[in-house]
């Protein structure tokens, strides 16, 4: 076979352009596809967008909620110091000082016991005896004469 | 004109304009279709790889550099899908109860001089060329690209594309002999 024959040959193998039908048919898919595709960017991205917010916010609440324990312990520490401080101030107590009790602080503490449970008329009495009375009462008073 | 056309429409369609890409499937839709048609053999499964080829070109359209003329770069995706389905299909063909081959496949033939024995003797012919043979031919022989151009579209050395298609001639004239 020529070549020339072969190519007459082959060239009649011809293709049929698209008709009409054909073309609508394909225009019609090909639209439909990319429109969905396109539509699926766009709610993977919407869907990427509402993620990303709803992490940032469970982000930001999980910081706001372990920076605001620590500062509430902080905080109550700090309140709890200041208390001690004062009634350490008040009394004369640091934590410096030994734990044996000075004679000013248990001086305070009767005199706070006694302005706040008052003071008897036996303690005026007695307060207001001299040292001779209170020999002399101790040398005569008897218990069972006063029973 | 016609190139600085194509330039702009690229453009536009890569900034996401769909008109413009609608024009460009419009400029290159039957030279697509006579392709995918040359190696299936088949109209509906031609117009199935041409939407493939329109998709997957609309899905990486911002990969397209504009080197070469935007049909090169549609030929190139319109050749491997064509490959891979008829892949495909050699495969499936194998499994047992595809149904695949009872299908017939028949080249469309218009204004026929030569007896129909003789097309169908060729259009048989060209359908059993390997399919890079197959697609060498049909780049060469129908669509009329030069052989550098073949080989940037398929990726692969000049000289392969040369023997591919002399191969694919020897094997079609053998097999069409018997006719004068």
């Amino acid at each position: 076979m020529t070549e020339d024959r072969f190519e007459q040959i082959m060239r009649q193998l011809e293709v049929k352009p698209l008709g009409n039908e054909e073309r609508v048919r394909f225009t019609e898919k090909l639209d439909k596809r990319i429109n969905r595709y396109q539509r699926r960017a766009v709610s993977f991205y919407r869907m990427s967008f509402g993620m990303g917010i709803a992490m940032l916010a469970l982000i930001a609440i999980s910081v706001i909620s372990i920076w605001s324990s620590m500062h509430q312990i902080d905080g109550d520490g700090q309140d709890y110091m200041t208390e001690l401080n004062v009634l350490n101030g008040y009394y004369g107590y640091s934590e410096t000082s030994s734990d044996t009790l000075n004679e000013g602080y248990v001086d305070l503490l009767v005199s706070e016991y006694i302005g706040e449970y008052g003071t008897s008329s036996s303690d005026y009495l007695i307060g207001d005896l001299s040292d001779e009375e209170i020999q002399y009462i101790e040398n005569n008073l008897d218990v069972g004469d006063i029973l | 004109m016609k190139d600085q056309n194509e330039k702009e429409l690229v453009e536009r369609a890569r900034a996401g304009d769909r008109r413009a890409f609608d024009e460009l499937v419009k400029e290159n839709r039957d030279k697509m279709f006579a392709l995918v048609y040359r190696m299936t053999g088949n109209r509906e499964s031609a117009l199935d790889l041409l939407q493939d080829t329109f998709f997957t070109a609309f899905k990486k359209m911002d990969r397209f550099r504009g080197d070469a003329a935007f049909s090169s770069w549609l030929y190139r995706i319109a050749s491997n899908l064509s490959i891979n389905f008829l892949r495909r299909k050699k495969i499936v063909s194998f499994l047992p109860f595809s149904g695949v081959h009872e299908e017939t496949q028949k080249y469309e033939m218009t204004d026929l001089a030569e007896s129909s024995e003789l097309m169908e003797r060729a259009a048989r012919a060209v359908e059993s060329l390997p399919p890079k043979q197959r697609l060498v031919f049909n780049l060469r022989f129908y669509e009329q690209m030069s052989f550098p151009e073949i080989a940037a579209i398929l990726d692969r050395s000049e000289s392969a594309v040369k023997t591919n298609y002399q191969k694919a001639v020897e094997k079609l004239r053998d097999r069409l002999k018997d006719f004068r």
